[in-house]
This record gives C-alpha cells, structure tokens and sequence, in this order.
C-alpha cells in the first residue's frame, strides 16, 4: 500500500464515520457504528464547552439538533473548533430554532 | 385664547409636574414611612437571612456560592468561573445557584443576575420584610407605581400630541416626557432587585452579629462558623481561604463576562480532547 | 531519558486553583491545543514559576496521517516546550485527519510497514522542529483496520528503534484495547522497550453496551491499576500523570486517585 493508497483509505474512513458514507472494505460494521457515535458525541461536547449558551437555550432539543447539523455539516479541517460552534449557533438561528442574537457581539 | 383641555400650557407642566413629583416622593419614601409589619427580633435567622441583610440579593448569592464552594459542590478556578462538582445543596438559594452552574460554568458576576437566581433571594426579602426587618417595598406596591408612572406618561404623551397639532410650543412638556421615561425605566428594573433598606430592628440585629459572638450564637448555628457566613457578613473578601478568595473577587467583578475559559484564538481540543 | 517527574494530573483551566494545592502532584501536562505561547495561564505560570515541570502534550499534529504534515501545529508545540522550559514534548501514534475531515478525535493507524514508514517520516519532520526529545503515546482504539500485520508492541518498538523518539504508556488505553480490540495485556507489556518510557498516563473510564470507553471523565478503574502494578513488575516509570477531562470529582478525590497511583507504583 503506497502513501496515496493509505491516505485515501484514511479519508474514507473518516468520511464513512464523519457522514455515514460507505464504509470502507474490511472494517467491523457495528465498531463502525460505535466509533462514529463516539466521534459525534465528542464533538457536541466540544461545541457544547465553546458556546455554553447553545445547550442552555435549547435544552434536551441540543442533542438531535447539533446532531441533525453534524451529519450535514461534518468538522473539516480548514474551520477551527470555535467557527464550527459559532457556525452551528448561525444555522440554528437560520432554520429558527434560535432566535437572532442580541448582545453577542459586546460580548467576546 | 382657546386652551386645550381648558388648562394654559404652564398651568398644565406644574400640574404634570407635581403628579410625576409627587409619585417619586411615594415611592421613594413608602416603604420607610408606610405600615410595615411589627419587628419580629425572637426567631432566629438563617445564614441567607443575615446575609440579606447586611448586602442584599448580591450578598445573599454570594453566601450560597461560598456555601456550595466549602462543602465541594462548586469548584472556582483563578479566573472566578465556578463549575458543578455533585452533590445535594441545601435550600432554595443553593438549588437555584448550583443549578445555574450545572447547566453552565458562570462567575458571581452573571449568578447575581440570573434569573433563576433571583426568584429565592427575592422571596427571602419578602419573609424578612413581613418579619419587620427590611423595608423593601412589595411587588405589588412596585407594580402599583410602574403603572403610575405609565398612566402619568400617557397623559402627558395625549397633551403633547395635541399641543403639536395645534403648533403650540411643547419643549418644556418634552423634557418633562423624557423624566417621565427614565422613572419608569428605573422602576421596571428595580421592581427586580428592589433596593433593600432595613428597619430599625434590621439594623440593630446585623449590627449585633457583626460584633456580638453571643447575638451570632442566637442565630442559627449555621452563623457560629464557616465560610458562608463570614461571606454573609463580610462578602467575598473574607472567605477563609486567601486564594479562593482571590478568584471568588476575579469573578464578581464587571469585566467577567462567563462563557468557557479556553484561551483565544480556537485552539480548544483542535484534534479534540486528549488520551484517546 | 527524561529526569524523574513523580506523579502528576493533567492540568485544566477548571481545576488550576485546585491543583495548585492539591497534595502530592510533582508536576503537570497541558494540551498543547489549548494554549498560547505568548498568553499562558497565570496560574500556569505560577506552578511553573514554583519549580513544577509543565510538558506540553499535542493531540492534532496526525503523526500517522499520510497527507503532509501540518508543520504549524509542531511549531506551536514546539514554541510551547521552550516557553515552558519543558523536559520533553508530546503526542500519539494516531491520525486525525484525512481528506479534508477533520475527526477531532485520536483515530488507530494501520499497524503495517507502509504506514509505519509514514509515521517514521512524520516524526522524524517533527523531531527536526522540536528541540526536546519528543514521545508519542498508545492510544486507545475501538475498531481495527483490516491490514493489521504487526502487534501495537511491535509497531512501537519499531517505531522507537527506527526514530529514537520516546513512548508514553497511556495503561488505560492498554486496558481498554485489551477489552476492545482483543490486545494481550501480557504480551504488549512484555515487548515494550522500557528503556524508551517517558512516562505514564492513567485516566478513568466506562464500560456501555459491552464496550470500554475511556472518557477521562470516571474513577480509574481498580483492573487498571492492577495493569499499573504489572507495569510497575518490570520498569519504574518516570513519572505517572492522571488525565481527567470531564465532570470533575472534589479536590479529596483526586487527591485520593493520585495517592492510589503513587502507592501502585512504589515498591
């Protein structure tokens, strides 16, 4: 296996567990699956931890709605932690589930 | 010369302006002069009653964090941000802050004023005023003198609206309108954290606890020792430990404005947490 | 080899009051990620400034990652070992990123040659940008690539021999591959080169539906330090560090979880 070959069976590998994209021959089905919602769970307690306003506002809606915004919108590399927190409180606010922001601004 | 409503526009502003006088007068003034309830100085107090007393709804927060932070149900870091450790809190002040926290690292700062915080302090300064030891003015006298002052302002909105459409002069009535503004400004917010004055007796029982060991010992026993209540009596400066003190006094200053701890730029768990 | 570090905890902004007087923390670990150089801590500087050691610990350079490596992030890291004067720096045997995703957690490399030779190239790039020793840690998994041709002890030995670079031992890692990847316990503290361990990290975690998960955010589970003491049979670690990241237990508890590792790992 060449490096080319390895980094695009490591890039299918993140895809399949990033956005439920096919997986990649070989692996374990249901690892996959557990793997995939550890790596969400880790990234809604990330966004969670940056924007400590967004679960407190949504309340037990945070869960199937962040996780609703990570399938469509998976971290990719040229966003840093911080965007994709303030891009997921920016999509919230689009489909209305967030009322537009008030004083964000003075505040950071 | 046909006066509007019958009254000559410098008749009306001294009218205007001894109504909007006379309402400030009350409400400034009721809850020292009016009925309060007979000084109830026999049953003791609790450590968020003292610390109501001798600092208010800020004081009163305060005492809950530091209660919570010595018994291990809070951890503050250097910064002031307090975070959840477990634990059951006791009574309706800690229930509030503690949860506050919970669902949210905060600083004193933001604790003072959240919302979910102010319902149990408010109602502490309702039992101590109906015991006769503060004279902080009831909800409905606070809502009585919003509506006043609304009512005030929309005559005086009603004259100067006429006054325009008759192209009489209105400079004085505007400024007056403005006045008007600000006083229920100020009182709409107030009605949420009122001021507190304390009675005679009010007076007397912290003055008391400050300085008497044996008035503290017919207190609760909460008051005997610990940090809470030297927070009640003191504020934040004398909790025992120097360096929580320190961080406790970082938070509740202004600039602290909450949110996460993490530094600058986004670095935050870049690959994400640590250890695999 | 690294001086002798004790027993240490993974310093976190939530927890630096606490740590600073914590009994019986010699030193600590931060996440690289999570700080600047030019704006460290205060209170980081104080420990620092009392004569404690701080190692920087990376968790994005994607060591394994076969797209060229982001030599910003081993910048930052090295940057950080310099201003905080630190013995050596760190980070995993893992990827995390590929084809422009970003998993923002420590995923498992193929353990064969090709991707060894990859890792190798890639430590050897970082070493160059570091000046102090670097030393990457096991990390633990949850799938297994199919490829898999080496044991994780032989992939990190080869990996030592071939860069010179140290290991950290993460024992609740080993754990939890044990339980979830069919690791032998035995056999991987068997074939360690003990010669190259920078230290050790301990971290608590959590069994669900079958499955060890190694949150960093539950007590360090006894079985785990049962792996400390087998560990301890054949080397004496440098140093051992408790990582806790999550729903923080009371000051006496952790207090309490340091002790428990100082005792495993005194004879």
């Amino acid at each position: 296996m060449s490096r080319e070959e390895l980094a695009a069976r490591q890039a299918a590998l993140l895809d399949s567990l990033l956005t439920g994209s096919e997986a990649p021959s070989g692996f374990d089905a249901s690892r996959l699956r557990i793997e995939a919602d550890v790596l969400l769970a880790k990234r809604r307690r990330l966004v969670a931890y940056l924007r400590p306003d967004l679960p407190e506002a949504l309340g037990s809606r945070y869960r199937p709605l962040f996780d609703a915004y990570a399938a469509e919108r998976p971290k990719t590399t040229s966003i840093r932690a911080r965007e994709y927190a303030d891009a997921f409180a920016e999509w919230l606010v689009a489909r209305g589930d967030l009322p537009k922001p008030r004083r964000r601004w003075f505040r950071r | 010369m046909h006066e509007p409503w019958g009254i000559s526009g410098p008749q009306f502003l001294a009218i205007y302006g001894a109504a909007l006088a006379l309402t400030l007068a009350v409400q400034l003034a009721w809850p020292r002069v009016g009925p309060k309830a007979p000084a109830d100085v026999h049953r003791p107090l609790d450590v968020y009653q003292v610390a109501y007393l001798a600092g208010g709804h800020h004081r009163t927060v305060d005492t809950a964090i530091a209660a919570l932070l010595e018994r291990g149900l809070l951890r503050v870091d250097t910064k002031g941000q307090l975070t959840a450790v477990s634990g059951a809190p006791t009574g309706p002040v800690e229930q509030a802050v503690y949860e506050a926290v919970r669902s949210r690292p905060r600083t004193a700062a933001t604790l003072r004023t959240a919302e979910a915080v102010s319902a149990p302090v408010r109602s502490i300064g309702n039992d101590l005023r109906q015991r006769g030891l503060v004279a902080v003015a009831s909800a409905r006298f606070a809502t009585g003198v919003v509506l006043v002052y609304v009512a005030v302002l929309l005559v005086g909105l009603a004259r100067w609206a006429n006054g325009s459409a008759l192209h009489r002069p209105t400079g004085g009535l505007t400024v007056l309108l403005a006045v008007t503004a600000i006083l229920l400004v100020l009182a709409v917010t107030s009605r949420k954290r009122p001021k507190v004055q304390l009675t005679k007796a009010g007076r007397a029982i912290v003055a008391a606890v400050r300085t008497d060991p044996a008035a503290r010992r017919a207190q609760s026993g909460a008051l005997l020792a610990g940090a809470a209540s030297l927070v009640a009596l003191g504020g934040f400066a004398l909790y025992p430990d120097h360096a929580t003190s320190l961080a406790l006094k970082s938070g509740a200053g202004s600039s602290s404005g909450g949110g996460s701890s993490c530094g600058g730029s986004g670095g935050c768990g870049g690959g994400g947490g640590c250890g695999g | 080899m690294a001086d002798r570090l004790g027993i240490g905890i993974g310093w976190r902004p939530e927890l630096d009051l606490s740590i600073a007087r914590l009994p019986g923390v010699d030193w600590v670990e931060v996440v690289a990620e999570n700080l600047h150089a030019p704006h460290l801590p205060e209170s980081l500087l104080a420990l620092k400034d009392r004569g404690m050691p701080v190692l920087p610990h990376a968790v994005s350079l994607s060591l394994g990652g076969a797209e060229p490596l982001d030599t910003a992030r081993v910048e930052h890291l090295a940057e950080l070992a310099r201003v905080l004067d630190a013995p050596l720096a760190s980070d995993h045997v893992c990827f995390v990123r590929a084809g422009g995703l970003d998993s923002g957690h420590l995923m498992p490399l193929p353990r064969t040659r090709e991707a060894l030779d990859v890792l190798v190239d890639n430590v050897r790039l970082a070493q160059s940008i570091v000046d102090v020793p670097l030393a990457l840690e096991n990390i633990a998994a949850l799938l297994e690539w199919p490829e898999n041709e080496l044991t994780e002890e032989q992939f990190l030995t080869e990996l030592t021999e071939r860069t010179g670079c140290l290991l950290i031992i993460d024992v609740a890692n080993l754990y939890a591959n044990a339980r979830n990847v069919g690791t032998d316990p035995v056999a991987f503290l068997d074939g360690i080169p003990w010669e190259r361990l920078a230290y050790v990290h301990m971290a608590g975690g959590v069994e669900r539906d079958g499955v060890y998960h190694d949150t960093h955010a539950h007590p360090v589970l006894p079985e785990v330090l049962d792996l400390l003491s087998e560990l301890r049979r054949r080397t004496d670690p440098p140093g051992v560090l408790l990582e806790r990241d999550d729903d923080y237990p009371t000051d006496s508890e952790l207090a309490a979880e340091l002790v428990a590792l100082r005792t495993a790992v005194t004879l």
